[in-house]
């Protein structure tokens, strides 16, 4: 078992190099308030106990929380959607990575269309080094995993950096905090 | 989509354009490295992985296959360029595939894919931005990451005009844009999607691929068949292993830590369908040898297979800077194009090399790049009488003795060479020089009376 201690300033200082945000939050209220500052409409989240729970703190003035299941897969790969949340499961602060998995079928696919993905990660994962994001990406139950540092680019015309070339613009990660006694690292 | 003519020397007033490129790239790459204490230990650590794998290539495409297979993978071998086509042509006939889509890889560009996929009637579109362009102008990737250097963004936005109907400004952030909106129902709605493959590690037969844009994944994800097209070197022992290869490519290549992207394939892709449901995505890998194998019996050559294909030996060249990947003819140029092409090609590549030796300074697995193209250049067929005269010259200049004994009569020549092989030799434009009144050796410790020498 992994529990890598977190390195935030390293991580945010990487992130931004990647040109990605960071932020943290502290239980389910502290999740919604996050999320509440940075997501657009339409939302899509990943069907996730985390992002469940913060239901109860989501009003309704708040974009409406779409939950992808296997029952709606098809969601992502609408333009349309603005802003798309998923649970990684480890974060390197070395390179400013955040790791996904296809466990819970969002992972893979929520980083595809949305211009601003943000990506949770508990805060027992977020100071991995790459060896141990390796190892902890071999663990993974599902065939697929994707680590994401920064937004998608390309700089294919003379060199001139341009963001959301093919996947989202924008990416924030929420180093998250569960409540003591509360959830289980996913 | 348009087939590829064969390449092209890059034009006059874009050479400029290339120099940029390949100067930001090794400026972005040497303000990077220098920040990591460890490259050089990094370096060491990758060469002697990829000299364990290549060493037991055999060994290791065996058990590559037999775990690629435990997760629903198939895995077919080419032998050559020929077999990979006619087997990719076969699974999409298998499969019903009338449209594919393809992320950037050179063995799918070494092996000539596009235009078999065209000729058997198949729709094939390139996906990423850089690859998509030089479709559209019929060209071959001018760099192995980054296809498009040669192109500016006046060329550009005409051919968006022209080939696509897009009128846009000549502006790299609105072309990408209309690049992207191009092609996103054109990867929604392609049968098949065609990628390569960066790193194989053979303890999981997990399948690693890095990018920046975001279409590689969707070419590997959203098509109901697969298909990854891998070079046989490829492989890693273990996936820990990756860490250092991660640390060098994308910091060799861009500059960059890591690419926006790293995608690990181990297992069956869930497909989403339209009407709510899930289908299991078909799988192929396809092993290219080629002529790899071959290259990796080489006692010497075989280095050449330890290469991470970043680039940077491109970028530092003086010759690749002045003319482009386009120069040299071939899938590969550089430094690594030379090494590769009498394997891969069959083609000699030799005397496109000043033997500055920089490529070999800044090869991220440390391949002597500069030593092994020597050995190419030495055992050429290129030029036979050239390399004659070098030979007989090096024969002379390294036996003193001989060298004053030819001195005199060497003079008598010159002095009475035909004005038009002194211009066969050395060109129209430039006069013979003559020789010196007297020779070096016979003035030295006493120079003419007003000559500076200094």
């Amino acid at each position: 078992m992994i529990d890598a201690p977190p390195q935030p300033e390293l991580l945010a200082h990487r992130l931004a190099e990647a040109r990605a945000g960071f932020d943290q939050a502290h239980g389910p209220a502290g999740l919604a308030a996050a999320l509440r500052e940075y997501a657009g409409a339409p939302l899509v989240c990943q069907d996730h106990p985390w992002l469940r729970a913060l239901l109860p703190w989501w009003g309704k003035d708040d974009p409406e929380v779409n939950f992808l299941t296997p029952q709606t897969p098809a969601a992502p790969l609408q333009p349309e959607v603005d802003t798309a949340v998923s649970v990684g499961f480890g974060a390197v602060p070395e390179t400013g990575s955040l790791l996904l998995g296809d466990a819970s079928f969002g992972g893979w696919w929520l980083s595809l269309r949305p211009r601003l993905h943000i990506v949770v990660i508990p805060a027992g994962r977020a100071g991995l080094t790459l060896e141990e994001a390796l190892t902890l990406s071999a663990a993974e139950p599902s065939g697929l995993v994707s680590w994401i540092t920064g937004p998608s680019r390309t700089a294919d015309i003379e060199k001139v950096l341009v963001l959301g070339a093919q996947g989202a613009a924008a990416v924030q990660a929420v180093i998250y905090h569960p409540e003591s006694g509360g959830e289980e690292i996913p | 989509m348009v087939n590829r003519p064969a390449p092209s020397r890059a034009p006059g007033p874009l050479r400029p354009a290339i120099r940029a490129a390949c100067h930001r790239a090794l400026a972005a790459r040497d303000a990077l490295v220098r920040t990591y204490p460890d490259w050089e230990g990094w370096r060491e650590q990758a060469h002697a992985l990829k000299a364990e794998v290549v060493s037991r290539l055999e060994e290791g495409l065996a058990e590559l296959t037999r775990q690629v297979s435990g997760w629903g993978g198939v895995v077919l071998t080419a032998h050559d360029g020929a077999q990979a086509r006619e087997l990719i042509v076969g699974l999409a006939r298998r499969h019903g595939v009338r449209t594919l889509v393809k992320s950037k890889s050179m063995t799918t560009e070494e092996i000539g894919l596009n235009p078999a996929l065209a000729a058997a009637g198949l729709t094939v579109t390139e996906t990423d931005l850089g690859e998509f362009i030089v479709q559209l102008t019929g060209e071959a990737p001018a760099h192995i990451t980054a296809p498009a250097m040669h192109c500016d963004r006046t060329q550009i936005a005409a051919l968006f005009a022209a080939r696509l109907e897009v009128v846009c400004p000549p502006d790299p952030e609105a072309l990408s844009r209309a690049g992207a909106a191009y092609l996103r129902p054109r990867l929604a709605e392609a049968q098949m999607g065609i990628t390569g493959v960066n790193f194989a590690a053979l303890d999981s037969g997990t399948l690693v691929m890095v990018e920046n844009e975001g279409n590689l994944r969707q070419c590997a994800a959203l098509p109901p068949v697969h298909v990854a097209v891998m070079g046989l070197e490829k492989l890693l022992p273990t996936l820990s292993d990756l860490a250092v290869c991660l640390r060098l490519l994308p910091a060799s290549a861009t500059g960059q830590r890591l690419t926006a992207y790293v995608n690990f394939i181990r297992g069956l892709k869930a497909r989403p369908l339209a009407n709510g449901a899930a289908a299991t995505q078909a799988f192929y890998l396809i092993l290219v040898d080629n002529g790899r194998r071959r290259l990796a019996a080489h006692p010497r050559l075989r280095q050449a297979l330890y290469c991470l294909r970043c680039g940077a030996c491109l970028n530092v060249c003086p010759i690749f800077q002045v003319g482009g990947g386009h120069l040299y003819g071939q899938v590969y140029p550089g430094a690594i194009g030379i090494l590769l092409a009498p394997f891969l090609a069959g083609a000699d590549l030799s005397d496109y090399c000043t033997h500055c030796g920089a490529c070999s300074l800044i090869c991220p697995v440390r391949i002597p790049l500069a030593d092994h193209i020597t050995y190419v250049r030495q055992h050429s067929r290129r030029h036979p009488l050239l390399r004659t005269l070098i030979r007989g010259a090096a024969a002379v200049l390294s036996h003193p003795s001989l060298y004053r004994g030819l001195e005199t009569p060497a003079r008598a020549v010159a002095a009475h060479l035909p004005g038009a092989v002194a211009e066969r030799l050395w060109g129209r434009d430039r006069a013979l020089p003559t020789f010196a009144p007297r020779s070096y050796h016979a003035g030295a410790g006493d120079p003419p009376s007003g000559e500076d020498l200094t």
